[in-house]
This record gives structure tokens, sequence and C-alpha cells, in this order.
């Protein structure tokens, strides 16, 4: 009973399979564009649920409008809406501008990715692999991502909206030097930025509208220009003061494309990150206790007894951190002592070098040779960075002649930090001869 | 959003993660009928753990002067503001909002301080309620009041530190219920400095991470109190382990004074995060501001603390507070003697309820002198 039952499934699905085939390709576009970042289609939850077989469990119509205002129909008191908002921490699917065939092709995608994993596995079991569907042939399944991949090099490229040219240049790439001849010579790519709302914690006032973006290029390198405007600069340390930052994100190879939101589990992202506050320590001396508040009195540091020297007029208060860690005296100082990478007193260059495989993965990498440097003048932060790519270093960006970035920026007037940043999603970026 | 069990609320909350209980508990419980605000747990506590270069406004133990004092200033008053009232049914149960039940887009409801609220950490020190009427004397009972309340992490069962941190660098230690942030992990974002109600997780602005008590770790590994507890000489504290998932029981002095006899209570139970520092509360206070302060149980607690000493019971778990280092397991009231014993059932503190007075004769036969009490 069952078996005839599943065999009339099957017909059906191969019935609808050729239907859909046809939309299921411009889908994919979408999705990828679209949805990637949030939702795997049998690889589990990312930030939203898994869509595998999504046409089974809801309908057509319910699916539209939940993509095109999914607040809308949680406000409305549906009660699945309701569930799967507060299922999934309570953060909101952005809404989506899309036309009704884009989604309905969007679901044919998910529908032929859905397919072949179930009747997959009940084929084995009754033994007729003639009923596979034929795009598992050429498509690696869900199942299947744990042998040697099968895709091919830029196999799965989607287009991006935005496309960013890097030029070649024979000299040496100097961050300081951010009014280099060079740099006139290129027009600017102007980038839309957008608040980071997928994950917790998440900005809620965005305060930056776009940035603007230059790109040039020598063996092993990869710099760029960026300026934004920012009315404050706000590069100091404390407990409620957050600093200015810029980050940018490159696909570790161009063989897949992961998510441009920190990258996902098997799609590691190699990340650039600069910050106001370590530019500050870079132009004048790490800001330290005594730096910030000058006025300050300590009897005693337990421990460093001996660096005090009455006769010199040297007390506790003048015992600076960078004599502490030169002695590696460290030992009340926690996160120092336990190599924290943020609790690094003395950086060449404000900038740090890190992969990521997801949210909340960032960690920094153990080669550092990422450079950069940045000026704020009248209400405008300009930022030259330079990234070393293709060197042959596994965590960091290997392409050739093509590959994505991806921009973050805070607003430390505004509290950004973390997960409270704008962010601009994969843009092209091409290497002209 | 899970759905957890908060007994302290008696009913169920949500939070951004599962139910999860740790093996075993750490519990203390603070009398502050006993407080006398000399500041030497704060000061045991400083030296131990944040006597750092940039720790020198962290203090992992404070206390602090109620109505008026705070540290961080005005912590308390700041976040209730954020839960925008709040309200006890009769049956004893939470109808308003938890710190993690908000609309407001964020996962924990909190309140960031700024530099100068950490800047005075005795502020309002012994300031009390009101001014003294001309020509008003004592006359039993005090017209005006304070009290002192001592402050460490609560170690809670649903932290909102640990919620908030988006790199899950914050945990809670499965075999005692520690919550620690992994100082290597850490990256400053300062969400759990914003989060912890209770406002101890602290910025450290040269390691540029966040630290918070550790609960003397080291100490509870050897089966020792923290140095907070153990230094005392008001001997207020006492430190613990209980296990909310298993029936009370009695010889546990933990169970005896939390959930069976509920004479200490928790601190703030409307935010929600089951914190697990018991407070006897002070008898003198109005009870509208303690009820604010420990939850609808507060009068019960006080006429039990004042009749304690006809309940031998709970008597003799509050005479095991500050006369041994180590942990307390169990414990027996015997006729003269409250026992407690550790992990394993041997015998490390033996109390008697009344100290055995020595008399000293006036006239030393030895000496061929008289005794002062002269110093």
């Amino acid at each position: 009973m069952n078996r005839i039952l599943f065999l009339v499934l099957i017909a059906v699905t191969l019935q609808l399979q050729s239907v859909y085939a046809q939309n299921a390709a411009a889908g994919e576009k979408t999705f990828k564009a679209t949805c990637n970042a949030c939702h795997s289609i049998g690889k589990g939850k990312i930030v939203g649920p898994d869509l595998l077989n999504v046409n089974k469990r809801r309908t057509e119509k319910w699916l539209i409008s939940f993509i095109r205002s999914s607040q809308t129909v949680v406000k409305s008191g549906d009660p699945v809406a309701v569930k799967l908002f507060n299922d999934h921490n309570k953060i909101p699917m952005p809404d989506q501008k899309l036309t009704d065939v884009q989604i309905k092709d969007v679901l044919a995608y998910i529908k032929s990715k859905s397919a072949p994993a179930t009747p997959a596995k009940a084929t084995a079991a009754t033994k007729k692999p003639a009923i596979t569907p034929p795009s598992t042939a050429t498509k690696p399944s869900a199942k299947t991502t744990n042998k040697p991949t099968v895709v091919k090099q830029d196999d799965e490229w989607i287009d991006a909206e935005y496309k960013l040219k890097s030029y070649p240049v024979q000299q040496e790439l100097n961050p300081k030097d951010l009014n280099a001849a060079f740099w006139s010579k290129i027009e600017a790519l102007k980038l839309p930025v957008s608040p980071q709302t997928l994950a917790y914690p998440t900005l809620q006032m965005p305060s930056i509208d776009y940035l603007t973006v230059k790109s040039v290029y020598r063996p092993m390198e990869v710099a760029f220009l960026i300026e934004w405007n920012d009315s404050s600069k706000s590069n100091e340390v404390d407990v409620v003061k957050f600093c200015d930052q810029f980050a940018v994100e490159f696909p570790l190879n161009t063989k897949v494309i992961p998510s441009y939101m920190m990258g996902n589990k098997d799609g590691m992202v190699h990340i650039v990150h600069w910050k106001a506050i370590w530019q500050e320590d870079c132009e004048k001396g790490f800001q330290d206790v005594q730096v910030k508040y000058p006025n300050m009195w300590v009897d005693v540091y337990p421990g460093l007894e001996s660096y005090l020297d009455r006769s010199k007029r040297v007390y506790a208060q003048d015992i600076t951190s960078e004599m502490i860690v030169e002695t590696h005296a460290t030992g009340n100082m926690p996160g120092t002592y336990s190599h924290n990478p943020m609790s690094q007193i003395k950086r060449k260059y404000p900038v740090e070098e890190a992969n990521a495989e997801g949210f909340g993965t960032l960690a920094t990498q153990e080669t550092q040779q990422a450079k950069a440097w940045a000026e704020w003048k009248d209400g405008k932060w300009k930022l030259c960075v330079v990234v070393p790519v293709n060197t042959g270093n596994r965590y960091k960006a290997t392409f050739t002649d093509r590959t994505k970035v991806a921009f973050a920026l805070w607003d430390g007037g505004f509290q950004n930090i973390g997960g409270r940043k704008h962010f601009i999603p994969w843009v092209d970026l091409f290497f002209q001869k | 959003m899970a759905k957890v069990k908060n007994w302290q609320l008696n009913r169920e909350m949500e939070y951004p993660y599962e139910e999860k209980k740790p093996k075993k508990q750490i519990t203390y419980v603070f009398d502050t009928n006993k407080c006398i605000a000399c500041q030497t747990c704060t000061v045991a506590c400083k030296t131990t753990w944040t006597s750092g270069k940039g720790e020198e406004t962290i203090f992992f133990n404070n206390v602090e002067t109620k109505p008026y004092g705070g540290y961080p200033q005005k912590w308390d008053v700041n976040t209730l503001k954020e839960l925008n009232g709040q309200e006890w049914g009769k049956d004893g149960v939470y109808n308003g909002k938890t710190i993690f039940e908000n609309e407001s887009g964020e996962r924990v409801t909190g309140w960031r301080p700024s530099e100068r609220n950490y800047a005075f950490p005795n502020i309002g020190e012994d300031e009390v309620l009101g001014n003294m009427e001309k020509g008003a004397f004592f006359n039993g009972i005090h017209d005006i009041w304070m009290f002192y309340l001592a402050r460490i992490c609560n170690h809670c069962s649903y932290p909102g530190c640990l919620a908030a941190c988006p790199r899950k660098a914050i945990y809670k230690r499965e075999e005692d219920g520690i919550v620690l942030i992994d100082q290597s992990r850490c990256r400053g974002y300062k969400e759990c400095v914003k989060a912890c109600p209770y406002k101890k997780t602290f910025f450290n602005m040269v390691t540029r991470v966040s630290e918070k008590c550790i609960g003397c770790y080291p100490l509870i590994e050897q089966g020792e109190q923290p140095r907070c507890v153990t230094s005392c000489i008001g001997k207020i504290r006492l430190q613990g382990f209980m296990e909310d998932a298993k029936e009370p029981r009695r010889d546990n002095p933990f169970d005896m004074i939390v959930r069976i006899k509920k004479i200490a209570l928790p601190l703030y139970p409307q935010f929600g995060t089951q914190p697990n520092v018991y407070y006897v509360p002070p008898v003198h206070v109005p009870k509208d501001f303690l009820i604010q302060m420990f939850g609808p149980n507060v009068e019960d607690a006080i006429t039990l603390y004042r009749n304690m000493k006809d309940d031998k019971e709970l008597l003799a778990a509050f005479m095991l507070f500050g006369n041994t280092p180590r942990i307390i397991h169990s414990y027996k009231a015997e006729e003269n003697y409250a026992v407690g014993y550790n992990e394993i059932g041997d015998e490390i503190v033996r109390v008697p309820y009344v100290e055995p007075v020595l008399e000293r004769p006036h006239w030393d036969a030895q000496f061929q002198t008289f005794r002062h009490n002269t110093p």
C-alpha cells in the first residue's frame, strides 16, 4: 500500500519536475543573490530555517505573502508565522522586493533541490535507482557534501548587482600614502550600505548611507581606497564608547561563494578589519589608563612594586601597560595573559586579518600581513586597506581574474559594534589587465 | 526563543537557549541584617582578582548603602525603568516582563552605564531615607532607614550576559553553574555589560575585553568557599550548592534556607535571570521597598527570621555562616551544636548554639596580680 502511494508520489514529482525545470535556473540566481545568506536547502538552519521541502510544508500563497513581508503576516496573528518568528529569536526576515514570478522561480528552485533528498534515500531502500531525478547527476545533492566537491571552478558564480574594477599598479602599495597619484586616475564606485538585521544583535539605527571605493592591485596584494561620511570621529576606548570600524571580506576561493554575512559552514571568508582605536594607538601610542584619565591615582598594582621609584617620582599610576607587557608581568591582565588578540598593545598597522565561517565565528589569523591607514577630515573617513591575496596561505583569499568582496562599516558615534553594523553584500571584483 | 521554567517567578519565561541545568548550582546566602559595610569582602576580592592595570574601577564584589547607593550608580533603578513596571500576582506569579521578554528587537533589555557611573563605587554611603524631624528621638523603631547590600555576580541560572553575547564567549560551567567569560574568546563588544541587569560584567579598557566575578572557582574546585565569603568578619555569608532539578534536601543548608523555609530571597527576581545569591531581607525596612527588591515573600521571611531562635533546624543552618572556609554540603541540628559536613560526609565544622562562657577570676593567683580589661 505504502509502496503504491510512494510510486504515485514519485510520478507526480517527476511530472512537476519538468514543469519547474525551466524556472528553477532563474530561481537559483535569485535564491543565491537574495536568500542564501540566511537560508540553506538541506544543510540546516543558518539564520532562518532550512528551506528543504518548504513547498510541502506551506502553500504557495502563504509563502509568497511571507516572502513579500514576513512581519505583515506575523502581525496578522498567523499562528505559523508567529511561531516561526518566535522560534528564530524574533529576527524579522527582511521584506523582499520580488515579483510573483521571481518568487515562484525561487520556489521552483527550492523544490528542485528538495526533491532528490527524500526520494534518493527511499530509492536506496526500494532499490530503484532509475527514478533519481536527472538534476542530481550534475548537481551535488545535499547529501553528498562530505564527498570531494564535484563543483567546477566558478560553477556557483552568480553576477552581483555592483561591479568593481581593480587596476594594476607597479609601485609598492603604501597605505599611508592616501593621496598616491594612481588613486586620482580611478573613478570611485559608490555603494549603498544597509543596516545589519539578519542576526542578533541588530543595527536598529542606521547612520551611514553609502561608501565609495576604488581598487588597485599588485602581485599578491589588492588595495582599496574607501571613503565614507561620518560626522564624529570615534576612536576612544571606554565602557560606553564605541569606535568607527571598517571591514572587507573575500570568499576564500571562488569555487563556492559563501554567505556574504560572515560566511557559512564550509564556506570560509577572509576578513580584514580596521578599527579607529587601533588607528589612534598607531598614531599616538596605546590609549592607556593614565592617558585617558591623567588625574588618576593608584595606590599600588600588586606584583608591580619593583617598578616604583620614589626618588625618581615613579608612582603606581606611572606604570604603563607597555612596561607590564614587555616584562611579561601580565598575570593581572587576564585578556593579555590569555593572548587575546584584542588585548594586543602594539600594532604596526591598525588592522587585523581574520577568518569566519558564520556568525560569531570570527577568529584572528596567525599570519598578519594586511596593512591599513586612515585619516578623518571634515566629517569624512578616508581609509586605505591593503589585503594580502594569492599568497599560498590557505586562510587568505585565492582567485584568478575575478572574485567577490563585501564590506562592512561601523559608526562608533551611534554605538555600532559587532553585529550592529552597516553592510554591503557581495560586489564582483574584476582585475583589469 | 525557548521556553524555560523560572521557579522564582512561578512561571515559564522566554530565554534564547534551551533549559540545561548544571550538575550542581553555586549558591550563596547573604544575611543583610548582619552586614556592617566594612568592605572587607570588597577588598579581599579586589586584591585577589581585580588589582591589575585596566581594572581600577572594577569591583566584582561591592557593598552599597540602600536606598541611595549603587555601583554602578543607580544600576537597579535604571534597569527597573527599562522593564517599565513590574507586577506580582496574588499567587506569587510574576505578571510583568523579564529582561528577555521585550518588543524592542533586542535580545535582552538592558541599561548601559557610562564611565562616570563606575567612578564612585560607594556613592550614597550611609545615607538614610528622609530627614530626622526636629525633636525626634529613638522610640524603639527608627523613623528613617537605610541598609547595606553586598553584591557579587549572581551566577544566574539564565544569565543575561550569556544570552547577549553574540560570540558565545560566556558560558555556564556544567560542574558547578559558575558563569565565566572566556578571556581568549571575548572581543569586547560590551553586549554583556549592557545586558547583565546586576551590572556585574565589566569592560577592561586595557585588555579591551570584558571580565566578571569568577566565583573564586580555583577555591571552589578545592572544596573551599570564595574569598568574599571567608573574609566576611560579620559572618553574613555562606556559599554552597543547590540542585533545583531535585527535591529539596532537608540536610542541605541551602535547600533549607532558600527552598524549604524561604527565608532568603533572590535579588530582583523580576529581571528573570534566576539569580543564585539569596538575601535575608533587612527586618526594619518598609515592605514596599523590600517587595520591589526581593519579591512578594518578604513579610513571611522577616517573620520567620524574627522567630528563628525557636526553629532549631533553621537556626542550625544559620550557625554555619562564616565558621569554616570549607564548603558545607550537608548539616545536622544536634542538641547543642550545628554540625556541617563536606561532600563525602566528613564533619568539617561544629558550632555551639550558645557560646560557652568562661569566667576569669579578677585575681590571678599565679602572677599575684589583678586582671584588667584595659587595653
